[in-house]
């Protein structure tokens, strides 16, 4: 039972990060209707740099942190201003390549900078566990809590949130009001980016830190997106723990071999009952 | 007045134009001359060039699979390399467990594809849009993990895969003998096939093409036909697709199983090809790069296939190449600059982009282009795009021992610069003529002519001071060898 009891929390740890990185796939979802292939090789990127600020320039955790924060917030925006604007109006199958190719050129140059030797990332937070969960596990989850608070405050209660949620919803109208879409695009962009980099640095402790250490924390994230439903930001927060502790169960209880596979069948499983995932809202087609 | 009306129409309604085209009937001729070229490739190319050549055939073929999927019929698959790899694992089981001829375990992989593809689109078709796409890349995802699973380890071999140099040689092509009598069946490097000796790799680059022309064939069949319609009707219009009959479950399932069906042919070929299969050669990068070779070669479209095959096969080489010279890591970072270029100046693919060129061209040809344009795009931007792969073949290649293929691709580049020259400068003399600005402009566009056309002669002439000697010793060796080629065969 206390080995379940650890198991569980665990997962609940990994399903924080993937909450955060299933939620900002849906912020840009919602405004573009597009999945971001290269958010997680965005959120390694951001990695990479507190990495190299603590280690290589001495700086103290937290400060490497919110400049990481920054730094990521800028790469999103960057982003979408340089490489994704040009193909806006193209088919979506042009910009799913564009995203792909954002993807190998994040990582390559993260591999040419820091190479694909694996590192060890440093944790704020004590070496120490109760009941088989090491405080790290506990402090993602705080961590992630804060992040998913200040993002729904903002989005409530702000004049920006507003603003981007209209851009995101009704983009002309908006335009008609005075919002500039554009920018709260690219708004948007910064903050999935901001929220992946603070994924990505809770998550390097817990595996090793290399250039593609992301990659399947993306897929899971992904599915978590699917499962809670792709138009919620609330549902994806929920998919990624329900994704988070299926897999740390099967990867316990059935075999470690298998767990992607089994974690996945399962997921897919419960799509293909409920097609548009647990909170999604069955869209309906105009013919 | 009616005669500018009439141009503007044929010029805005491109549908007008293929047929047009076609009344002219030299897409046959031209495409008779294509496979011509294909067909005599072998008489030149080293036997490493023929293997990529053949390698990038295998590549067209499961483009085109995929191509049905999501170009004709608007499902999002990011997981074909799933059915490469079981293809490729058919193929190789039936190779080395039970020695059944490679030429039959291509049909074979194909219908074992085509069946677990159906099945596999029956639920997951249920599916749509991003869920698709999610539940396939999780197939091509785990499909490692499941080749290297330990319960399947007795047919797959686990984690080092089947390889069948040691257990059992591809064997005879069909109807050939060895040329060495004393060699076995096995062993023999050449054969004789209805009287022309033949290599190993000669013989898979031909039946490789006849595989692919067949496979081309069929899916051209298909698309023009009732089920490419209600293919095509499904991803425009769902809903009245639906309305007009055509039962979505069906299709899209079959859709999905004849996809999955080109894509298992391409894997039996691929191993016959490589002669080994490994659970790390079909990891999901496998997908994605097919997904990307689709897009950049051009959606929904049959030519597409074969670009898409060509770049699958060549990008990622260049890259490499590129990157060697600044750090191996980056090449991967090359091979996305390529895709950015391509998808920002051919956001409809290479076929996509020569479908909007021909009609451009017609109008390039007539003058009819306005002059800034044919001379800003066309002259300085186009030339530049063309002459780049041309400098970096020349720079590539070795000219104290030229390799055929570049020598063969410098001359065959160099002629098409060329040709572009002189019907560049008929359109600026033509559009400068119709110029309605003020007259010195188009005067300038004349004079300045001048100059590019001496540049251009200077780069042709030095290309045939370095190359054309290698170049001519080269074909006039090929002419001999084809010449003289029985007196060489029984010589050796």
């Amino acid at each position: 039972m206390e080995t379940f009891i650890a198991i569980f929390l665990s997962g609940i740890s990994v399903g924080a990060i993937y909450a955060s990185l299933a939620l900002a796939l849906v912020m840009i979802h919602r405004a573009t209707e597009l999945i971001n292939f290269a958010q997680a090789e965005m959120a390694t990127f951001a990695t990479f740099i507190a990495y190299a600020l603590i280690t290589i320039h001495g700086f103290p955790y937290w400060l490497a942190f919110f400049v990481t924060i920054f730094g990521g917030f800028a790469l999103g925006v960057a982003c979408q201003r340089f490489i994704i604007r040009p193909v806006e109006k193209s088919p979506i199958l042009t910009i799913v390549i564009v995203f792909i190719a954002l993807l190998v050129i994040l990582n390559a140059l993260t591999g040419w900078r820091f190479t694909y030797t694996t590192r060890t990332f440093p944790s704020p937070f004590p070496q120490l566990s109760v009941i088989g969960v090491s405080y790290h596990e506990i402090g993602v989850v705080v961590v992630t809590m804060i992040v998913l608070t200040i993002v729904f405050l903002f989005f409530r209660f702000t004049p920006v949130g507003l603003a981007m949620r209209g851009a995101a919803l009704n983009p002309d109208s908006s335009r008609l009001v005075g919002i500039r879409v554009g920018w709260m695009l690219a708004l948007g962009w910064g903050l999935a980016s901001a929220i992946g980099a603070v994924a990505g640095m809770m998550v390097a402790p817990l595996f090793t830190l290399d250039p593609n250490m992301m990659g399947g924390v993306l897929l899971y994230a992904f599915a978590a997106a699917l499962v809670g439903g792709v138009n919620s930001p609330g549902g994806a927060v929920v998919g990624g723990f329900i994704v988070g502790i299926t897999e740390n169960l099967v990867g316990q209880y059935i075999g470690t071999d298998v767990r992607a596979t089994v974690a996945l069948v399962l997921i897919i499983g419960v799509l293909v009952i409920k097609p548009s995932g647990l909170f999604g809202k069955t869209v309906v087609q105009r013919v | 007045m009616a005669t500018s009306s009439n141009r503007t129409a044929g010029a805005v309604d491109p549908t007008r134009s293929p047929g047009r085209l076609s009344a002219l009937s030299w897409k046959p001729i031209a495409l008779a001359a294509f496979i011509a070229v294909i067909l005599l490739l072998p008489l030149i190319m080293d036997g490493f060039t023929l293997f990529m050549l053949t390698k990038v055939m295998v590549f067209v073929v499961a483009l085109m699979g995929l191509n049905i999927l999501i170009g004709f019929n608007g499902q999002f698959s990011l997981g074909h390399g799933a059915f490469l790899a079981l293809g490729g694992y058919v193929a190789a089981i039936m190779i080395s467990r039970w020695g059944v001829p490679y030429y039959l375990t291509v049909p074979a992989a194909g219908f074992v594809c085509l069946i677990a593809g159906f099945l596999f689109g029956l639920p997951a078709l249920r599916l749509e849009g991003l869920y698709l796409a999610l539940a396939t890349f999780a197939l091509a995802f785990v499909t490692p993990q499941i080749l290297k699973f330990h319960m399947l380890e007795e047919w797959t071999k686990g984690v080092q895969g089947i390889s069948m140099e040691y257990e059992f040689d591809l064997g005879p092509p069909l109807f050939a003998t060895p040329l060495d009598p004393a060699a076995t069946l096995e062993d023999a490097e050449a054969w004789l096939f209805m009287g022309m000796e033949i290599t190993k790799d000669q013989w898979l680059y031909y039946f490789t093409f006849f595989v692919t022309l067949i496979m081309l064939l069929i899916a051209w069949n298909l698309l023009r036909g009732r089920s490419g319609r209600a293919m095509v009707a499904i991803r425009d219009q769902r809903i009245a697709a639906k309305t007009m009959g055509i039962n979505l479950t069906i299709y899209k399932s079959w859709t999905f199983g004849v996809s999955t069906f080109y894509v298992g042919v391409a894997g039996a070929l691929l191993t016959t090809l490589v002669e080994s299969v490994t659970p790390e050669s079909f990891g999901f990068i496998v997908s994605i790069e097919l997904l990307v070779a689709m897009v950049v070669g051009g959606v929904a479209s049959i030519s597409g296939a074969i670009f898409g095959g060509l770049f699958y096969q060549f990008a990622q080489d260049i890259a490499s190449d590129i990157s060697t010279n600044i750090s191996p890591s980056l090449s991967w970072g090359f091979y996305g600059l390529f895709l950015l270029a391509f998808m920002y100046t051919m956001p409809y693919g290479i076929a996509g982009f020569i479908r909007i060129f021909r009609l451009e061209f017609r109008q390039l040809w007539n003058g009819t282009i306005t002059l800034d344009r044919t001379y800003g795009f066309y002259g300085l931007v186009v030339t530049t795009m063309f002459s780049l792969p041309l400098i970096y073949a020349i720079a590539k290649a070795d000219f104290a021992d030229p390799s055929i293929l570049s020598v063969f691709l410098i001359t065959v580049m160099g002629a098409a610069l060329a040709a572009y020259q002189v019907f560049l400068h008929v359109a600026i003399w033509r559009s400068a003529a119709n110029y309605h600005g003020r007259a010195e402009w188009a005067w300038t566009a004349r004079v300045a002519m001048v100059p590019i056309m001496i540049g251009a002669a200077a780069g042709i002439g030095y290309l045939v001071i370095s190359v054309g000697g290698p170049a001519w010793e080269f074909y006039c060796s090929f002419i001999g060898c084809v010449v003289s080629e029985g007196a060489l065969g029984s010589g050796s």
